[in-house]
């Protein structure tokens, strides 16, 4: 079996699942109790040249945020690596440094694609009546894969930086409501004041939200290339990012 | 060919000359101990032989792999227990064990047997479930030896493994070292522990400040390093001042005491000469013994004598 199948195996023995499922709570709060007062007070409206109600609109725009908070968690694995001392273990050890950052990453994005597949279980019944198209859906699982990917990475850069557990959870969650906040996944970008809007241009979680919801919602819009793009760079720069965070984090051990 | 070579590696952190133009070779099969006080280089020896710290200067070959160039192809034939505690936290013993195994990549079937085996071997199976977070430092530690004997390896890097263990799980550690040894597997260990040292090693290597001091055997390190040997008289009749004072007058011997067990001691650098004249003391004036032992000097006083030397430069 591959040192990489092999480490992200142990993640899943060692994950703390109350964690993950802490983590669902609030996207499926958003679902279930405050979707329903909030539709009541905002009149569908357009988007892509469509009128939405605002529990569909959210609705997508939770299962691309779960993405992220999924994710996340996954900076706590490399995170308790580090402080109990099988980080260094590890590495001594039948893995290389490359398996072992490998695995981090893909384990976070896989913690983040679950928790996607867990809110879309609940949330996509809100979209019924929308039928997909094929590459609709493929735009749409594209965007999760990549957002999980961007968050991952974000997440291992994050807890190589951190030294105590306490910053790096404390920053973290302010993390996730800062981004949560400035992007488009709980109101459309055209009600933002254009002077917030460029920071919600910067967030790779409104792209993911915008490709997801064009995918499962079909509407179109001319910016989809454009955002497809902006999130593939993302998720490069990222990648790069992780890899030379786990590189500074080894030598650090090291030393 | 030799399981550990290395010539002139040092390692040094900023100004800190940690480890110094350390040269030593571990034939393959050998139990090697590397004995040294605290700050003394030895886990940062240990760790530059693993592969998890770059030397500064200086080369070392582990099987026969350079361990700057190597590292990939290296650590999948070694075992190393470090220093520093590392644990699987959130886990239980078994699963820790068991995960251990899996990351090693030795089956399932086998690992849940040899899991079984160690887990009795360090007496660890009373604690199978529990979490180990829950366990005390101590348990921790014998967790932390135990599992790495579920992959096989040819060669085992341990630091100070003994260190925090109870007697009981310190034996059940070193009948494991033993009987892989036994099996052709080569061992390096650190210890301050000298009797452990010399109930386990064929060579032992002593470091200081950063720098071998020695290299022997550790009867050889007794026999330079030792100093005085004893030869002791426990007296069944006669008086005893009389036998210290013919005991004086002995070749060699280079100062006696009556000991408050009642026993008379003299000091000599040769035992066997000394031995024998003073048997011949028996029955000269109405003295007869009860016995006559000469006690070797430890591998521990060997190590004072040796490090004592070292501090004061002589
Ligand atoms: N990461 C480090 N940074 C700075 N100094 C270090 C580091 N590791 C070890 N040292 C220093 O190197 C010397 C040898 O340490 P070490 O190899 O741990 O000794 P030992 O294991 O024999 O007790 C000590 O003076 C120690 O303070
Ligand atoms: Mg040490």
């Amino acid at each position: 079996m591959n040192a990489v199948v092999r480490l992200m195996l142990r993640d899943a023995r060692v994950l703390n699942r109350g964690l993950v499922a802490l983590q669902l709570i609030l996207p499926l709060f958003f679902l279930f109790v405050a979707s329903f007062p909030l539709t009541s007070l905002i009149a569908p409206f357009q988007v892509g040249g469509q009128a939405i109600s605002y529990q569909r609109f959210l609705a997508t725009g939770l299962i691309a945020q779960t993405t992220m908070t999924g994710s996340l968690i996954g900076g706590t694995l490399l995170f308790t690596d580090r402080r109990h001392g099988m980080f260094g273990q590890i590495l001594v050890g039948p893995a290389t440094r490359a398996d072992y950052a490998t695995s981090k990453m893909l384990s976070s994005a896989a913690i983040g694609l679950s928790g996607a597949v867990v809110v879309a279980a609940f949330g996509l019944p809100f979209t019924y009546g929308v039928h997909p198209t094929l590459p609709g859906a493929a735009l749409a699982l594209g965007a999760v894969l990549a957002g999980a990917f961007f968050f991952a990475g974000l997440s291992v850069i994050l807890a190589s930086v951190f030294r105590s557990l306490e910053a790096f959870e404390g920053t973290f969650n302010l993390l996730l409501i800062l981004l949560t906040f400035v992007s488009s996944s709980l109101y459309p970008l055209s009600a933002v004041p254009s002077g917030l809007r460029g920071l919600m241009l910067l967030n790779p979680l409104t792209y993911d939200v915008d490709l997801l919801r064009m995918g499962i919602l079909g509407f179109g819009s001319p910016y989809a290339p454009w955002e497809a793009l902006a999130l593939s760079v993302e998720c490069v720069l990222v990648f790069v990012g992780a890899v030379a965070a786990l590189r500074r984090t080894a030598r650090l051990e090291a030393a | 060919m030799l399981a550990v070579e290395t010539r002139s590696l040092s390692r040094s952190f900023g100004a800190v000359d940690a480890v110094t133009e350390v040269t030593i070779q571990v034939e393959e099969g050998e139990v090697f101990g590397f004995l040294g006080p605290n700050g003394a280089g030895k886990t940062t020896t240990i760790r530059m032989l693993t592969t998890a710290l770059p030397p500064s200067s200086g080369e070392a070959r582990v099987l026969g792999m350079d361990v700057r160039t190597d590292g990939s192809r290296l650590r999948p034939q070694i075992g190393v227990v470090q220093q520093g505690e590392s644990c699987e936290f959130s886990s239980t013993v078994e699963d820790a064990m068991d995960i251990y195994g899996m990351l090693w990549d030795v089956p399932r079937r086998e690992r849940e047997e040899r899991a079984r085996e160690l887990l009795e071997t360090f007496q660890l199976e009373a604690h199978r479930e529990k979490r180990v977070n829950e366990l005390s430092l101590g348990l921790r530690r014998r967790l932390q030896v135990a599992r790495e004997f579920i992959h096989p390896m040819r060669l085992l890097f341990l630091d100070e493994p003994t260190v925090g263990l109870d007697p009981m799980a310190r034996r059940g550690t070193l009948e494991m070292i033993k009987g892989r040894a036994r099996e052709g597997m080569t061992v390096f260990l650190t210890t301050q522990n000298l009797d452990e040292a010399e109930r386990l090693c064929d060579r032992v290597a002593v470091i200081n400040h950063g720098r071998i001091v020695t290299a022997d055997t550790p009867a050889g390190l007794k026999r330079r390093f030792g100093g005085l040997r004893a030869v002791k008289v426990s007296v069944e009749s006669g008086d005893r001042g009389v036998l210290a004072a013919r005991m004086r007058e002995v070749a060699g011997v280079s100062g006696v005491e009556e000991e408050p067990t009642g026993e008379v001691v003299a000091w000599t650098s040769d035992p066997k000469r000394a031995f024998d004249e003073i048997i011949e003391l028996e029955g000269q004036a109405g003295l007869r013994f009860a016995t006559v032992t000469v006690r070797e000097p430890s591998l521990e006083q060997a190590f004072i004598n040796l490090i004592e030397r070292e501090e004061t430069g002589s």
